[in-house]
């Protein structure tokens, strides 16, 4: 049974790449636009690995961690943000909302693969 | 039928086109057989009634309707002067394809489909045919008839068809 | 694995495109003294997401100019920053070298190298303007070819793992510290392999520097390395050959010096260490060790977590999935002040990479990568087009079949006359929806004119506010892409010519400010577009002097419209001074053949004073036209209904012939030239004289004329075919169509009709 990745990121070429990696790679992927959509694509379906962008419209990726962590369904599913700030700043306030790691974009999909394979296998 | 082939095969070095063979149409212009490639052949069907188009000379009988497509039909009988013009149920007009270009030639008759091997074919002597030399490709003897093997794309494509506007001509 | 990235260029560049012009667009409308702060996310948002993209898929050119943009953006976002009109001319001015980067990259357009240091100039100057000199770091270094993928990472480990080109986090102190000769020395220990790999993992680990020694012992190899590459570098060196799982690297230091001590970076890895590795609790110890990182991504602790009874936390709370390779960094006894580090592997992740392919290639052929979730798809027009024309087909199919089935008694046949119908019902359906594929909004168009606007403004000291209304009508593909060099000429004619200066505007008691609206609406199976401005208005009184002057015929008498019309005339224009705004050579006669090519309209309101608008009427698609039947002889044509005036049947004394002009016949108040269509066709037909037949006032390019036709049949939509597919350009035609009984009509080019009418004298054909 493949594992399900939930891979939220405003920008449409960004999830396509990261969407088609991983179901390269053998994972069902669901995408969603933003912090608010993912978070109700996580509520329909609990899956096993959440990847987030962070500077999203509506809701951005800390928050959506922060809710995601609020439910119970998420509070054993890790969650990395996939952002262009590295900062600790950003690094310490993903790991408050309750991120598990975080990816630096750009990434190029034999890396992400790796990270997500690190994580869930 | 041997005999033939070994005399035509010094002949063919004559022929400007060395690659006669193949499926060839044969259809009816007044008392002379033509031939023409079986591949640039799209269908043949009866003879509608067609639109006429102003300003253009008499042997274009203007369009049709096939199938969506608009497509000149073209009176080769006129043209050339061959044969009696009357349109009745028995007219054919042979509908061509010449490199998605559809155009459709009226003529008396079709008569058959015959292969040719590149011996039965042989070089144009200086006048044998109503369509200019420079549109024939040789003559192909077959059971003692004579057929005229036309270069239909060109002769279509040629300035004096005046089916395709001057400038693109060449 | 290898993922071709060029596959995702096109979505990224349909996406750059989108968020530059919507950066524009609220660029454009943006509050300068007080900026809504959404739209000055969105604005950043949109510089990110490029940034993000453009890093990812390698166009550094384009990472360069959004980094600065972003940061500059950012800061005025966070009210570091005031925004000034500079940074909005700064930003739009980027928003079109980003444009230009795209296009470059995508259609291979040339990119005006000035224009980008122009622009790069300007930012930075902001920049520095702002302390910030934001020098772009790129954080990984694989993004900088164009082709990141393809990075050979898998041949070349060492290679492929430069140093990070982000400094270290602060977190990220240094492993083993370095001897003298600036190496390190680490013991590599595995487990038993074969002889022939032992053999060439000595010559790999040879690759990095020196192999000291190989033993054996405890059914274990052991080999001593002196190198400056990183324990990471070691563990993609051996990952080739021994199980990295098995794997375990020492530090060789001199007996004080403490080792690198902590489970490698990879947090699962630690997390299935941590069991059995006490170099964990070091972590705490610490105080600091929650992040542990690689390059580029990392993995932390979950809070509450990182507590070492707990069972080190720190790397989340989930286990390594069993498939996911292990790899073990284990220090020596260290003691606790034994700087915990997250090795600073650049290339921890590589070794992973063996093992990954081996995954991928049994995935991969167990399943299939799913569909992705989209709402769109991408089509070419062509195949579009094929379907159009199908439609098309069975649209005239059906028509026959309506026509034959007419005849038949509805009693008796009512059933088949009720299937019939639904089929016509279903047919148009279909092809109505068939035809929408191809229709765009109008918006397209439209949003490249608030900028034109604002700048052609700015060129010619005015104040113009910019409307649009009715972006969202939808209008054939086609025709959206000949809109809009006509509509262009005209907007850029409103501002320069309409609108005036806000001195005149005041002196006139205006406000300052203009108004320039653009309108699109259905009206019918029409679209109309309007061009409003609440200008000076067109001023009769010097259409005609100019008109007159340029030796037109004009007359005291002609109706408002005709002489507003006089501007479409060729060589007309009414502007005294040639401006480089609209003096571009080309006039509204163009602007007008364009539109009546496109089987539209053009029409012109104004009061002096008050404005002008400009209204366009197009059909809603080029396949199709609006024409009305005429019947000559036994054959039928369409004449286009945009060019028909009005039809008639002239009264025996509105006939007039006049030398050398063949027959004319007068229509309110003029005389017209009459186009015996039947002489200009040498066609045969038993009606010669006009008032036995109908004549179809028709006009184009400012004339009028009456074409004499047999009758009239009806008004239709017909399919436009090209003459030209297989046949030729005929003069006077401009293409044809199927009827309904599938004969093929001729669609008559009225200008050309026009221009043979005049030139013929076929009127002396008439008896």
């Amino acid at each position: 049974m493949a594992k399900t990745i939930l891979a939220v990121d405003d920008s449409g070429s960004l999830r396509k790449m990261v969407s088609f990696s991983l179901q390269a790679a053998g994972y069902e992927v669901i995408q969603a636009v933003d912090g608010q959509d993912g978070l109700d694509k996580a509520k329909e379906k609990t899956v096993d690995l959440v990847l987030t962008d962070q500077n999203m419209p509506i809701m951005d990726g800390l928050t959506l961690i922060k809710s995601l962590r609020g439910l119970s369904s998420y509070q054993k599913v890790p969650i990395l943000m996939l952002t262009t700030e590295s900062s600790d700043e950003m690094k310490a306030k993903g790991k408050a909302a309750g991120a598990n790691g975080w990816l630096v974009k750009p990434f190029d999909p034999k890396r992400l693969v790796e990270v997500v394979q690190k994580v869930i296998g | 039928m041997s005999i033939t082939a070994e005399r035509n095969s010094t002949e063919r070095n004559n022929a400007d086109n060395a690659s006669n063979s193949g499926e060839y149409l044969t259809f009816v212009l007044g008392d002379e057989s033509y031939g023409l490639e079986i591949l640039k052949v799209q269908e043949i069907r009866g003879y509608d009634a067609v639109t006429k188009i102003a300003n253009t000379p008499d042997f274009i009988k203007g369009v049709v309707n096939l199938r969506g497509l608009i497509v000149p039909i073209v009176d080769l009988r006129i043209k050339f002067n061959l044969g009696k013009v009357v349109y009745d149920e028995f007219t054919v007009v042979i509908i061509l394809n010449l490199h998605g270009r559809v155009v459709g030639i009226v003529v008396d008759g079709v008569s058959d489909v015959m292969n040719l091997q590149q011996s039965q074919v042989r070089a144009v002597p200086d006048i044998v045919a109503s369509i200019d030399t420079k549109y024939i490709t040789g003559l192909a003897t077959v059971e003692d008839k004579m057929f005229i093997l036309v270069e239909i794309e060109q002769l279509m494509n040629s300035e004096e068809m005046a089916l395709i506007d001057s400038v693109a001509v060449h | 694995m290898t993922i071709d990235m060029s596959q995702f260029y096109e979505v990224f560049f349909d996406e750059a495109e989108e968020l530059l012009a919507e950066a524009e667009r609220l660029l454009l409308g943006i509050n300068i003294d007080d900026p809504d702060i959404e739209e000055l996310n969105a604005i950043f948002r949109a510089a990110h997401s490029i940034k993000g993209g453009a890093a990812t898929f390698g166009f550094m050119d384009m990472t360069e100019i959004t980094h600065v943009l972003e940061n500059l953006l950012d800061k005025i976002r966070k009210s570091e920053l005031a925004l000034t009109a500079e940074h909005v001319d700064a930003f739009l001015a980027a928003k079109d070298v980003l444009k230009m980067m795209v296009d470059g990259h995508r259609l291979a357009t040339e990119v005006d190298q000035d224009q980008v240091a122009d622009v790069k100039m300007q930012l930075n100057a902001l920049s520095d303007k702002s302390g910030d000199k934001s020098v772009l770091v790129l954080s990984v270094p694989v993004a900088a070819t164009p082709a990141p993928v393809t990075t050979p990472v898998m041949a070349e480990p060492v290679a492929a793992a430069p140093v990070a080109a982000t400094p270290p986090a602060p977190l990220n102190e240094p492993l083993a510290a370095l001897d003298e000769n600036g190496l390190r020395h680490f013991s590599i220990e595995f487990a038993e392999v074969s002889e022939k790999d032992v053999a060439n993992l000595q010559e790999e680990l040879g690759l990095l520097g020196t192999v000291d020694s190989a033993k054996h012992s405890n059914g274990r190899y052991l080999f001593t390395l002196s190198t400056d590459s990183t324990p990471a570098d070691i563990i993609s060196i051996c990952s080739f050959v021994v199980d990295t799982d098995s794997l375990v690297i020492r530090n060789m230091q001199t007996a004080e010096a403490p080792v690198v001590a902590t489970p490698l970076v990879e947090a699962p890895v630690a997390a299935a260490s941590a069991a059995n590795a006490p170099a964990s609790t070091l972590a705490n110890t610490h105080g600091k060790v929650e992040i542990h990182e690689e390059v580029g991504y990392g993995l932390f602790a979950m809070p509450g977590e990182d507590n070492v009874e707990e069972g080190y936390g720190f790397f989340a709370p989930f286990t390594p999935h069993p498939d996911a390779v292990v790899t073990q960094l284990i220090g020596d006894d260290t003691p606790a002040a034994t700087p915990v580090e997250a090795v600073e592997t650049t290339a921890a992740a590589t070794p992973v990479v063996s093992t990954e392919k081996v995954n991928l290639g049994r995935r991969e052929t167990d399943k299939p990568p799913a569909g992705t979730e989209t709402t769109s798809i991408r089509v070419g027009i062509e195949k579009v087009d094929q379907l159009i024309n199908l439609v098309g087909e069975l649209v005239i199919t059906q028509a026959m079949i309506e026509q034959r089935s007419s005849t038949l008694d509805p009693v008796l046949y009512e059933k088949l006359i009720n299937s019939i119908s639904l089929l016509t019902r279903n047919t148009r359906d279909l092809q109505e929806s068939v035809m929408s594929i191809r229709m765009m909004p109008m918006d397209f168009v439209f949003s490249r004119f608030p900028r034109m606007v604002r700048d052609l403004a700015g060129k010619l000291n005015k104040k113009v506010e910019f409307v649009t209304v009715g972006a969202t009508t939808e209008l054939d593909k086609g025709l959206i892409e000949r809109i809009v060099d006509p509509l262009t000429h005209l907007v850029r004619n409103s501002v320069d010519h309409g609108i005036e200066t806000p001195a005149q505007r005041k002196a006139a008691g205006k406000d300052e400010q203009g108004k320039l609206t653009l309108a699109a609406s259905h009206k019918g199976g029409s679209i109309v577009i309007e061009v409003t401005d609440d200008g000076a208005g067109l001023n009769r009184e010097k259409l005609l002097a100019k008109a007159a002057k340029n030796g037109l015929p004009v007359s005291e008498n002609m109706t408002d419209t005709e002489v507003y019309a006089l501007i479409f005339a060729p060589g007309f224009s009414t502007a005294e001074v040639v401006t480089d705004v609209s003096g571009r050579g080309v006039g509204m006669d163009v602007v007008k053949r364009n539109i009546t090519a496109m089987g539209g309209t053009v029409e012109i309101r104004s009061a002096l004073g008050y404005g002008t608008t400009i209204s366009i009427a197009l059909p809603l698609t080029l396949a199709i036209l609006d024409g009305m039947s005429v019947s000559l002889g036994e054959n039928t044509y369409v004449v286009p209904l945009n060019l028909i005036v009005e039809t008639m049947q002239p009264r025996m004394e509105d006939i007039k012939t006049v030398t050398n002009e063949g027959l004319m016949v007068h229509v309110r108040g003029e005389y017209l030239p009459i186009i015996p269509l039947y002489a200009l066709f040498k066609q045969d037909t038993e009606i010669t004289h006009p008032t036995e037949g109908v004549l179809v006032i028709i006009e184009a390019e400012g004339k009028k004329s009456a074409l004499f036709v047999d009758t009239l049949v009806g008004q239709q939509q017909v399919v436009i075919k090209s003459l030209e597919t297989n046949f030729k350009k005929i003069q006077g035609v401009s293409g044809a169509t199927i009827m309904g009984d599938g004969s093929v009509a001729l669609i008559l080019d009225i200008p050309a009709v026009i221009k043979m009418g005049s030139s013929n004298k076929t009127q002396g054909a008439l008896q």
